[in-house]
């Protein structure tokens, strides 16, 4: 199989050319043992020839800087593929191979973005494959699992450039209705539920860093009493100073509370108070 | 009431809170109801319609005119608050028992939290007071207030409040700091000063009109002495008697200044007030000028036109 490790110097070579000396390794020119020779051609294979080279370093790009992809155009025109060939994109973001899945039925032709999408939304041409008229209220869970991606990935999953970032805001508004600001259901937008939940982080981040614009709820202001002297907030005096009468807080000593409170108390229980005497004190 | 408390002999200069800013705040921020009860984002649902005679009207109107009033309140302007900084005891036989910091709340219902006590026992022995920012996130925490988070969003930092002021979103951010701090606290001080400063750079005072923040923003301006370009927008809406109060009260709280001198000689009443604020005290006298001049052009040509036909 193909290289494993992804190395972006110009230099890598797959394993099985260098299992044949590789094209320009030292040994290769200097013993010139045997013929290279490819087992495919090089440009159905990623990272052998340059022109193919730009098509990955977009995508470690993209991931930096997410949000040039949804402003790109034009890009590179490589030869149609095999149709067999899938995009493998670990869970962990290592990508494996770098062939366009012919799903998306570009015709193998690696467009960037307004080429693929034109102003639409990127969910708007998807079609959920499901049987009868209502659809299952929930998408799929995923649809990356391991090395495998299911048939008909989901709006999100079957682009790899699509970085979903609280950054890229273009991407993550095609996801909110214009009308409501309410991010739209994955039964509408066909993304899977963990694409779904990402979206949703991704887009509670952008609000609070305040590149989404939101609407703030009104919360009524209540006065408080902002004249900070109470003794909690202030400085104590130590206790026992010379000079000081009375004792250290307050309240340390009896207050008779307001007639209003003692009115209220004697209200909620006037059936079972006794006959009223005089009280001193406690 | 005769003016006792901007009196210069008082001695004090005038508060946010007198009674006399107050009212010249609430006329200059004025009422718009179509802002005030503007459309905004929200579920959907279907309208409804209901059919009025005149006199039902005029009553639904008196009454958004109250939400309105109500909704218009101003919040405080408070100067600082003085960071606490009080040593209940010290324990040095408590040393290296604990690792961390005790946080000892009153939980107590029936308190302002500014009469909260909150302590903290430190893993060296001292038992001091919690500071300000440990109190609002204790009383948060026990006491949540709705709207407020524990830690502050992002969104206040510097450079994210740059991006929305680029979207002309200062109504909501002020919203949300109101929300999010207390109105003595730095932050809230700090977020509303940038807020006060960009919209002062960039000319956009219509966005703070007929919201709660337009009485802040006017106070914070002419403490700062830098009211020209508020007084050119306004003279360019044709808000002269605006401009007429806002002077006026750039005169109580500098009485000592060369133009609350003059207009106080010349006993000066609305646009000539504006005039010789511009002679005297003004940083951008040329525009201001230029902007009367502007207006009292189109003024006679308005006055011109409604009499000749």
């Amino acid at each position: 199989m193909g290289a494993n490790a992804f190395k972006q110097s110009s230099e890598h070579q797959p394993s099985y050319l260098q299992k044949f000396g590789g094209l320009n390794s030292p040994e290769g020119t200097h013993q010139a043992k045997r013929p290279v020779r490819l087992l495919a051609a090089p440009v159905s294979r990623s990272f052998c020839t340059v022109p193919d080279q730009p098509a990955f370093d977009s995508i470690s790009r993209y991931r930096e800087r997410p949000w040039e992809y949804l402003e790109s155009e034009g890009g590179y025109q490589t030869k149609p593929i095999s149709a067999k060939s899938e995009i493998a994109q670990c869970q962990n973001g290592e990508i494996k191979e770098l062939v366009y899945r012919s799903v998306l039925n570009v015709g193998g032709v690696f467009a960037e973005y307004i080429e693929k999408y034109g102003s639409q939304t990127v969910w708007a041409d998807y079609r959920r494959n499901h049987k009868g008229g209502i659809p299952p209220q929930k998408t799929r869970k995923t649809c990356i699992r391991g090395d495998k991606i299911s048939g008909n990935p989901c709006p999100v999953c079957r682009d790899p450039k699509i970085q979903v970032d609280y950054r890229n805001v273009k991407l993550l508004e095609q996801f909110i209705s214009t009308h409501s600001g309410v991010i739209h259901d994955p039964t509408r937008t066909g993304v899977c539920m963990k694409q779904h939940k990402n979206l949703t982080r991704a887009i509670d981040t952008a609000r609070d860093h305040g590149l989404l614009p939101f609407r703030v709820p009104f919360v009524e202001f209540k006065m408080e009493d902002y004249s900070n002297s109470h003794g909690a907030v202030t400085k104590t005096p130590p206790p026992g100073e010379a000079g000081q009468a009375g004792p250290w807080y307050s309240w340390y000593q009896w207050n008779q509370p307001p007639e209003k409170e003692i009115a209220k108390v004697r209200q909620v229980y006037h059936k079972y108070l006794k006959e009223e005497e005089p009280v001193a004190g406690q | 009431m005769p003016g006792h408390k901007k009196c210069p002999t008082d001695g004090r200069s005038p508060q946010f809170s007198d009674e006399e800013v107050q009212n010249i705040l609430t006329k200059i921020t004025g009422l718009d109801l179509q802002k005030a009860f503007r459309p905004v984002k929200q579920e959907l649902k279907p309208p409804t319609y209901r059919l009025m005679t005149d006199a039902q009207l005029a009553q639904a109107t008196q009454k958004a005119i109250q939400i309105a009033k109500e909704r218009l309140k101003m919040p405080p302007v408070l100067p600082e608050r003085k960071p606490i900084d009080d040593v209940l005891a010290e324990d040095k036989f408590l040393e290296g028992l604990e690792t961390v910091k005790y946080v000892f709340t009153d939980i107590t219902y029936n308190i302002p939290h500014r009469e909260r006590f909150i302590v903290i026992r430190e893993p060296g022995g001292t038992l001091r007071k919690a500071t300000w920012e440990e109190r609002d996130r204790m009383v948060q925490l026990y006491f949540p207030r709705e709207g407020r988070r524990l830690t502050p969003p992002p969104v206040f930092k510097e450079e994210n409040l740059m991006v929305v002021f680029l979207q002309d979103r200062h109504e909501d951010i002020l919203d949300l700091c109101l929300v999010q701090f207390e109105p003595d606290s730095p932050d809230y001080r700090r977020v509303h000063k940038l807020t006060y400063e960009d919209i002062d750079k960039h000319g956009k005072y219509d966005l703070l009109r007929s919201t709660r923040h337009f009485g802040g923003m006017v106070w914070y301006l002419v403490n700062g002495k830098k009211i020209d370009g508020l007084l050119i927008d306004m003279i360019q809406r044709d808000l002269i008697q605006d401009t007429a109060s806002v002077i006026h009260l750039y005169h109580m709280l500098h009485p000592r200044g060369s133009s609350a001198k003059e207009a106080g000689e010349q006993q000066a009443q609305g646009i000539d007030l504006v005039k010789i604020f511009t002679r005297t005290e003004s940083q951008k006298a040329g525009y201001v000028e230029l902007a009367l001049q502007a207006y009292q052009e189109t003024s006679t040509e308005r006055s011109a036109q409604s009499s000749s036909p």
